[in-house]
């Protein structure tokens, strides 16, 4: 058990049986009042924020979170199958829990599998991903400006803005964390 | 900023504070670190010094001492005192903290209004105002009790709930006030400052005062509570209800009571000052040393 005063940026708890983070946290004494500890709080499965207030004494439960290194299978009706490269195991974790991690999904890609109380609530990718381009019409003639760009769509479904010299089947590198086009890999 | 420069611009702060209230024929005073009966309060936790048989106790404020120093005819004191409080630690606060105090003998709580109207723009016109608060009085005065009414919705001054109390000024009233230039919220409930002098009609409260500066706490005042018995009982309360009764009352400070002048005071934040008007982002960035290493 956690009590106040073990309460920081970064500390996961249990709130009502779901995982939390807390992503701002104030210390707080009004005037000549108690101490009290002023917490922003993400829910580590929905990502749904909210703020409390909690007093000196206030007793919380940790959050037991664990990370597993998993290949990413395929997807169906359930969700997205992810594979545990040692023991075999599969796991599959709906779309909406996954969210915009799905545009970057690659099958037998590598990613890090987020379990609470046994359960798969979340991955996180690689910072880095390589993938083909499916669509890219060519750029509009006389568009030559410096920096120019075009619509392409990859091979996950995901669209983004490229060069003007990127063509269907070219293997581009992508930032997952801004989501932006980096550099291409392979004409 | 790096290290020397926070430390200079701390320095023109406190050079700033005791000038003003030198030229103003303020005694300045130190007072003992080692208290060995402080103030009774239930939500302060305070650092206990063994010494042989005898147990100290560091210094929460210099409230008691200072008032004793008025009660023997020192009319006009302050004190720039290193102040100790376990536990707080956070971008506000930090257990060793530096408290400027000032008393007045013959004053009210409006007077400490008005020194804090003439000290805080001398103190940025001296050290100066990077965070650029506009800091021209006069200061609004905020009438506590409305804002809980109107903000909160309920009325601390009939229904006495601390823990409430103490949430809603923290989440309500507090984030609602301005935060471009200083403001005073006014009048106390009648159960919030045991030191503090009630109104003339005591069910509207005490005459207490609390200065904010861009949405942090900054400075409390009272009027004086000068009634030796009911601040015996008020301790008394603070203890028992605290479970400190082996704290003891500080019998001196009750005793010189009997002297003591109508008068206020004054306890302001000096590390937080340096902060709001040096443009910091905690009260640690205006020290020498980090307290725990």
């Amino acid at each position: 058990m956690y009590d106040s005063s073990d309460l920081r940026k970064g500390l996961k708890i249990t709130i009502d049986g779901e995982p939390y983070i807390i992503t701002d946290f104030q210390f707080s004494k009004p005037g000549k009042g108690q101490a009290l500890y002023r917490c922003k709080l993400k829910n580590m499965i929905t990502g749904f924020t909210m703020d409390r207030t909690y007093r000196s004494g206030d007793k919380f439960e940790p959050a037991n979170l664990e990370e597993v290194r998993m290949q990413y299978l395929y997807k169906d009706g359930e969700g997205y199958h992810f594979m545990d490269l040692k023991t075999y195991e599969q796991v599959s974790i709906s779309t909406e829990q996954l969210g915009e991690a799905v545009k970057f999904l690659k099958e037998n890609m590598e990613v890090d599998v987020l379990f609470f109380q046994g359960n798969p609530i979340d991955i996180t990718l690689p910072n880095f991903v390589e993938l083909e381009v499916v669509e890219s019409p060519p750029g509009e003639k006389g568009n030559t400006a410096t920096g120019a760009t075009k619509p392409a769509t990859l091979e996950t479904g995901y669209e983004l803005q490229v060069p003007l010299f990127i063509n269907e089947g070219d293997v581009l590198k992508i930032d997952t964390r801004t989501g932006e086009y980096i550099e291409r890999v392979k004409k | 900023m790096d290290l020397k420069s926070r430390l200079r611009f701390r320095e023109a702060v406190v050079d700033s504070i005791r000038r003003f209230f030198k030229e103003r024929g303020f005694l300045e005073v130190e007072v003992p670190l080692l208290a060995s009966a402080p103030i009774p309060e239930a939500n302060i936790k305070l650092f206990q010094v063994q010494a042989g048989k005898a147990t100290f106790r560091l210094l929460p404020s210099p409230e008691l001492y200072l008032k004793q120093l008025v009660a023997k005819g020192m009319e006009r004191v302050f004190s720039i005192s290193p102040a100790f409080r376990a536990g707080e630690e956070g971008r506000l606060h930090v257990s060793q903290f530096t408290m400027l105090e000032w008393y007045g003998a013959g004053r009210d709580y409006g007077w400490l209004m008005e020194t804090v109207e003439e000290l805080l723009p001398w103190v940025a016109e001296c050290a100066g105002n990077a965070a650029g608060i506009d800091l021209s009085p006069p200061y609004p005065r905020l009438e506590l009790r409305g804002l809980f009414i109107e903000r909160a919705g309920w009325d601390p001054w009939t229904d006495e709930d601390h823990g409430r109390f103490d949430m809603d000024m923290v989440d309500v009233i507090e984030p609602s006030l301005p935060r471009d230039r200083p403001v005073f919220l006014v009048d106390f409930p009648p159960w919030q400052g045991s030191l503090a002098r009630a109104k003339p009609r005591p069910a509207e409260g005490v005459e207490r005062v609390e200065l904010y500066l861009a949405g942090v706490e900054l400075a409390n005042g009272f009027s004086e509570l000068t009634d030796r018995e009911e601040q015996e009982r008020r301790f008394a309360r603070e203890l028992a209800a605290a479970g400190l009764q082996d704290q003891g009352l500080p019998g001196p400070f009750l005793q010189s009571l009997e002297r003591l002048p109508e008068c206020a005071g004054m306890a302001l934040g000096v590390d937080r000052l340096v902060m709001l008007l040096g443009g910091f982002g905690s009260v640690q960035e205006t020290r020498s040393f980090p307290l725990f290493q």
